[in-house]
């Protein structure tokens, strides 16, 4: 029985926007240039965030995963704090370093011209700072799950760390590796209170979907409907195609 | 290759102080309990665990001279390993498994798979190279990791109970194979070894480790002439006394007195080889020095004889043939007299 109420749970929210759907209105609120605007950037920022999860992520997950030292633990909670905090928050705080009277940003300004804040730039790395903490432990137990002994048979056979590290480990923790890139793309597209307090709301730069539902909330409620409904079909329509791939049912 | 290590090195618990030589072209089998850093060894000499002191050469060129000095990675020594349990990557398949040490040393993909193709044929695999490592029973899974190790062409050859995956019908097979693969190779050759079967099978010596430490290398019958522990005289079934002797006077730890063949002062390492001891349900007449009744613990069939276990204060195993065991009537158990020639005693120092 709870189960049948955990599912309930989650079907009646679905049910209740489907009903509100204006459908009638639809083609018109979806064909809308502030929704596409939306729509297209929330792709690309969230692309682009899980992109430079898998850059900035895999090697800090590999240092990671290779030892137990006090360090590690430090550094392991630092990265944990995105998780916990609200959004907001970690909003701020960006705001704090990278912002005019930032620590660094003044300096980014001054020296190299660069302004993060209130850009698409900004955009990308308020999500990343969010979203990248869940791809990092997510692989970070894969590669903790791995038995280096297989590492020392393809260096006996002749293999260096790197090609080794190319051609055994990342291919056998793949799954930890797609696992933790669908979260942190999940979390990537859903991110709306760091972005909005650090890259702000303006249409077609940084207004990504979930900003775009929340302004349409206060002006026109059923735009906002009509919104959620685009991004639920969008990651629906994801999850479905890589269900196979990512989730192999055995 | 040849192999000079004279080491010393920890891992865990275990301080493994070695000295050791492998000739070009030899093999040499690792016997030793559990735990007697057998592994650990091969692990030097591979390169996946580093000396703490002393040296390990290969064809006299240093590889490890201890933490401040020389130390080649493993994949810069052509030495294949053929771990304990196959190790085979998972997401390869067998083809691409064998061909793994070729395209890491540069070797162009499709030559790799070629020579790979090669060695499935030399081993009777022709048919598995398309199959994943899971599909393969343990037997098969340890053919072709030897195939894998091997088609890199090392000059030593290393393996890790390379039998021990293998389940009990399949090991007969499975030995033939390496017995051959292994006479074939050019290269030196150090496995470690379940048992005496196996390391007698494979190598031309024996190397017996103990807690850390070699404590006799030879052949079979240079381990067998003077074992030079319990242990040793176990694994060739000898039967094997601690004791003191004074004189021709052996005693043993529980005070029973034997009279030995030579003379000797001190604390030695007595052994009988099981054949010397004979059985009588009479008490025998005559010359031997021996002579003492003791009760039948057990008797097992071995190869072309019987094992007769016998109890008391000297325990001792004897080895009758078939013939002897219907004349005394062994199967009922009870007391037997056995008597053992006092020149049949091996007797040497510890």
């Amino acid at each position: 029985m709870p189960a049948v109420f955990a599912a309930i749970l989650f079907l009646l929210p679905l049910i209740g926007l489907l009903a509100a759907t204006p459908w009638t209105d639809l083609a018109t609120l979806i064909t809308d240039r502030a929704t596409l605007d939306a729509l297209l950037l929330s792709l690309e920022c969230s692309l682009a965030a899980a992109c430079l999860c898998v850059v900035l992520g895999l090697p800090l997950a590999t240092w990671l995963a290779h030892g137990n030292d006090s360090l590690r633990s430090w550094v392991r909670v630092l990265i944990t704090l995105p998780m916990v905090l609200p959004p907001i928050v970690g909003g701020l705080a960006l705001l704090l370093a990278f912002g005019k009277n930032g620590v660094i940003g003044g300096s980014l300004d001054r020296w190299f011209g660069i302004v993060v804040p209130f850009t698409w730039a900004g955009v990308v790395l308020a999500t990343t700072y969010v979203a990248m903490p869940f791809f990092v432990l997510t692989v970070e137990g894969g590669l903790r799950a791995f038995d280096p002994r297989y590492s020392e048979a393809a260096a006996t056979l002749g293999a260096n760390p790197w090609r080794s590290f190319r051609s055994i480990t990342l291919p056998m923790i793949a799954p930890s590796l797609r696992a933790g890139l669908l979260v942190a793309w999940a979390r990537a597209l859903g991110e709306f209170g760091a972005t909005i307090t650090f890259a702000g709301s303006f249409q077609g730069r940084t207004r990504t979907m979930p900003l775009a539902i929340h302004h349409a909330l206060e002006s026109q409620p059923a735009a906002a409907i009509a919104l959620s409904l685009i991004l639920l079909v969008v990651s629906a329509v994801v999850l479905f195609l890589l269900r196979r791939q990512w989730f192999p049912i055995r | 290759m040849s192999v000079d290590a004279n080491f010393t090195t920890n891992r865990g618990t275990l301080h493994l102080d070695v000295a050791l030589q492998v000739q070009n072209g030899e093999t040499l089998a690792l016997l030793g309990p559990n735990g007697a850093g057998k592994s650990t060894l091969l692990r030097v000499l591979a390169g996946l665990h580093e000396i703490e002191t002393g040296h390990v050469r290969l064809d006299e060129e240093p590889v490890d001279a201890g933490p401040n000095g020389v130390f080649v990675p493993p994949e810069e020594r052509g030495v294949g390993v053929v771990f304990q349990e196959h190790l085979l990557f998972p997401h390869l398949r067998v083809l691409d498994n064998i061909a793994f040490g070729l395209t890491s040393r540069g070797v162009k993909k499709k030559l790799a798979r070629t020579v790979a193709q090669t060695w499935l044929e030399r081993l009777g695999m022709i048919k598995y190279g398309n199959a994943t490592p899971t599909e393969l029973s343990g037997g098969q899974a340890q053919r072709i990791a030897l195939a894998r190790a091997l088609a890199t062409t090392p000059k030593l050859l290393l393996l890790d109970e390379p039998l021990a995956a293998a389940d009990a019908s399949a090991r007969v097979e499975l030995r033939r194979t390496l017995r051959s693969q292994i006479q074939a190779f050019q290269g030196s050759c150090v496995l470690v070894a379940h048992d005496i079967g196996d390391a007698l099978a494979l190598a031309d010596r024996i190397a017996v480790l103990e807690e850390g430490r070699i404590v006799q290398v030879g052949t079979m019958d240079q381990l067998g002439n003077k074992p030079a522990s319990r242990y040793v005289a176990d694994l060739i079934g000898l039967n094997c006394f601690r004791g003191t002797c004074s004189g021709n006077v052996l005693t043993v730890k529980n005070g029973k007195t034997v009279i030995v063949g030579t003379k000797h002062d001190g604390e030695v390492i007595a052994t009988v080889h099981p054949r010397a001891v004979a059985l009588f349900r009479e008490r025998p007449a005559g010359s031997p020095r021996n002579v003492f009744r003791a009760p039948i613990l057990s008797t097992e069939r071995a190869l072309g004889c019987i094992r007769v276990q016998l109890g008391g204060d000297l325990p001792i195993i004897a080895e009758v043939t078939e013939s002897a065991v219907k004349d005394l009537d062994l199967d009922g158990r009870g007391e037997v007299w056995a008597a053992i020639k006092a020149t049949e005693f091996r007797v040497a120092p510890t």
